[in-house]
């Protein structure tokens, strides 16, 4: 049996982070570890994780202004958010929340706002130009370990320049990555995952969410509606394998 | 209204060409709403600035309820006499505003009526609000829409809010603190407010995912003091003190008896109070009612004209909602909106509220999209979207079919839907197939605006067979 009444998931800026579906990602957590604890972290308070330890680190993608003032918030913890990657909490990043991670996020004027500098890109955004993909890729968790394939949308306004060459997150098969020149989506460093990939990213994708919640130590914690869950990630990585498949504006 | 360039031979021949295809389309008794404005910007691309605008301009945009609304203030004014064009049949972005321009004007540009009351989209402020000037602007709301397109409320917010004249009479929703800020640079706006207490207030924001969950300007916190609908109610925030403005037209009080509201003018002189009927009662459609009567009477119609009408013939038109009864089976047809969280939620709390046991068919998939094999749906939205409202006894059966069916039976199980009511399924045949209307008393079929053939057909395909079964038994 799970013991996830031990279990805490921290969900940094909930009340910004509920753009696009990415909700959805909670809310999947939710139902597979029914006896967790989930700490909404808002804006202006100080993180659980300043404090404790928790089991995962969430956070979902946001507006700019949003984005503008996370950065500036989150420079405040810096250190301590950091000795966590290093010790290898499991943290999830997702839709435009990675960009808070990297060195700076430039506005259409010119002007820039500072990243955290947890990886080593830029952010541009070139609103209003919009940039739509579907993504098929593999995440390979260790050297030699089995492949898991993910299946996600993007959908924004930015494009990132940088390295993610030996920190990525996945080697899509279908699908940009960090820039439309760049078929690696996203960074890894240890367990933290940050990605671009943005909506329901856990339930569309419950081998990665097996990895997740055995990093976090729920390896008796089952799938839920693992059934339903497979048929949508198949149905997806099907149809996006098609040639020429896109979303339209 | 802003028609500043001179017409070129190339307007005349945008003119032409575009008159040819009004014409070609009326002959094959196609709409094609926005194929004259396609055809016009292949020749001159600024046709917009070139074409003679009518005197009187009047632009509904919003995230919710603009199409509605526009029907509703289109209405009113020509059942009081004014003569006018409106984009009803037409597209709401650049090319369908032109089209519907076209059509209203004679070769030479010239237009024929010298008022018009257009849907705008909120995004097509930018290529728009340049050209054509309205005299006023009514928004009903903002919330967020579809995501591949419109990004967040606070992106659309900054595109709609930069591109709004000085002069422009606005009309804005004072219960939505999003909306409500628009153009600060513009200081000719009416607000209207309900501030009557309704039946299904909430003392916060209501749904799973609120589009106002902390301050628009500073990101603070948010207190609420209630919520009509989703977010639109009143609120303020705990760090900058950002409120709702004061309101020029309040909605008082709501007779769900008498099916009246009552509208205090508190911009006249001793704040007269005049009562409106209304027809079905939702919350939403209470918004489009009350939005079009203040910006009808900010075009100039009395409130006695307005009343008048509203007892008459002028409602919210059948085809986001309808109903038939066959056999003594009844059957309804509510709009959604593809892509749209809020819409369907309030579709769904629509169902729910009403009596009865119901089976429910959700064709919430875009259409145009089957059609299109390469084409996928981006499915964020439906974690958006309340399918915790469907978690009633009283829903007996759901049945999903289209693109994000699969998508959909996963989050309805995340909600707390019973899996064993759920059936997908492939095609509209099937689905309605699938219907046990004899289990229930209601079958409604939630569907997507782009849809409206496809689920009227689908209703015909259900009503068809439940006369059949009858006339076997």
């Amino acid at each position: 049996m799970s013991d996830s009444a031990n279990t805490v998931v921290e969900v940094l800026y909930p009340e910004f982070g509920n753009q696009a579906g990415d909700n959805g990602n909670e809310m999947y957590l939710r139902a597979c570890l029914p006896d967790a604890t989930f700490v909404h972290t808002s804006y202006g308070d100080k993180p659980y994780f300043m404090e404790k330890t928790p089991s995962l680190v969430l956070m979902c993608g946001m507006t700019e202004m949003q984005q503008d003032i996370v950065a500036r918030e989150l420079e405040l913890y810096r250190d301590r958010l950091f000795e966590l990657v290093d010790a290898g909490v499991p943290m999830l990043f997702t839709g435009s929340a990675p960009e808070v991670l990297g060195t700076s996020i430039t506005n259409p004027d010119g002007t820039s706002v500072d990243g955290l500098g947890l990886f080593d890109f830029v952010t541009h955004r070139n609103m209003p130009k919009r940039y739509l993909d579907v993504v098929v890729g593999t995440f390979v968790p260790a050297p030699g370990d089995k492949p898991i394939e993910v299946v996600g949308f993007k959908i924004q306004f930015t494009l990132m320049e940088g390295h993610n060459e030996s920190s990525f997150f996945l080697a899509d098969e279908v699908g940009f990555g960090l820039n439309e020149r760049s078929k690696l989506e996203g960074f890894r460093k240890n367990n933290l995952i940050a990605t671009w990939l943005i909506g329901p990213l856990l339930p569309s994708n419950p081998d990665l969410v097996r990895w997740i919640l055995d990093t976090m130590g729920e390896r008796d914690a089952k799938l839920a509606f693992e059934d339903e869950a497979r048929r949508a990630h198949d149905e997806r990585a099907k149809t996006f394998r098609m040639p020429g498949m896109h979303m339209d504006i | 209204m802003t028609t500043t360039d001179q017409k070129t031979p190339r307007f005349y021949l945008a003119m032409l060409a575009s008159k040819a295809a009004v014409g070609a389309l009326d002959l094959t008794h196609h709409r094609g709403g926005q194929v004259p404005g396609v055809v016009a910007e292949k020749i001159d691309p600024d046709f917009l600035s070139h074409i003679d605008k009518p005197d009187h301009v009047v632009f509904v945009s919003g995230t919710n309820g603009k199409t509605t609304t526009t029907n509703l203030l289109s209405d009113l004014l020509v059942d009081n006499g004014y003569g006018l064009v409106t984009n009803r049949a037409g597209g709401n972005i650049c090319t369908g505003i032109e089209s519907t321009l076209i059509k209203n004007a004679a070769v030479s540009g010239a237009q024929r009526e010298s008022y018009a009351v257009m849907e705008l989209d909120e995004v097509s402020f930018r290529p728009v609000l340049p050209r054509l000037e309205p005299e006023l602007l009514l928004v009903t709301n903002l919330y967020t829409d579809t995501f591949t397109r419109s990004a967040d409320p606070d992106y659309v917010f900054g595109i709609m809010s930069r591109h709004i004249s000085e002069s422009t009479r606005l009309v804005l929703n004072a219960d939505d603190l999003i909306s409500c800020r628009m153009a600060p640079q513009n200081h000719n706006k009416v607000f209207f407010s309900i501030e009557a207490t309704l039946p299904d207030d909430t003392p916060d924001p209501q749904g799973i995912v609120c589009d106002l969950t902390a301050c628009p300007v500073c990101g603070g916190r948010l207190e609420y003091d209630y919520c009509h609908l989703r977010h639109l109610g009143r609120a303020h925030c705990t760090s900058c003190g950002l409120t709702n403005p004061e309101a020029q037209y309040v909605m008082t009080s709501v007779d769900l008896d008498a099916h009246t509201f009552t509208v205090e003018e508190r911009l006249v002189d001793g704040h007269p109070r005049h009562d409106y009927h209304f027809g079905t009662y939702t919350v939403a459609n209470l918004y489009n009612l009350f939005a079009a009567t203040v910006a009808a009477r900010e075009m100039g119609l009395t409130p006695e004209q307005i009343a008048r009408s509203l007892d008459g013939k002028v409602n919210i038109t059948a085809e986001r909602y309808s109903e038939r009864t066959v056999e003594g089976r009844r059957i309804v047809n509510i709009a959604s909106k593809g892509e749209n969280g809020t819409a369907t939620s309030v579709a769904f709390d629509t169902i729910r509220k009403e009596p009865g046991t119901k089976a429910v068919v959700l064709m919430l998939s875009d259409a145009h999209m089957a059609e299109h094999p390469t084409e996928v749906e981006f499915s964020g939205w439906i974690y958006q979207a309340d399918y915790e409202y469907l978690v009633d006894p009283q829903v007996k059966q759901v049945v999903v079919v289209g693109d994000t069916a699969t998508d959909q039976v996963l989050r309805m199980c995340l909600a707390g839907v019973d899996p064993s009511i759920v059936t997908q399924a492939d095609g509209i045949a099937e689905a309605m197939a699938a219907v046990r209307y004899d289990d229930v008393d209601t079958t409604f079929i939630a569907f997507c605006v782009s849809n409206v053939d496809v689920a009227r057909g689908a209703a015909d395909m259900l009503a068809t067979r439940i006369e059949g079964a009858h006339h076997e038994r």
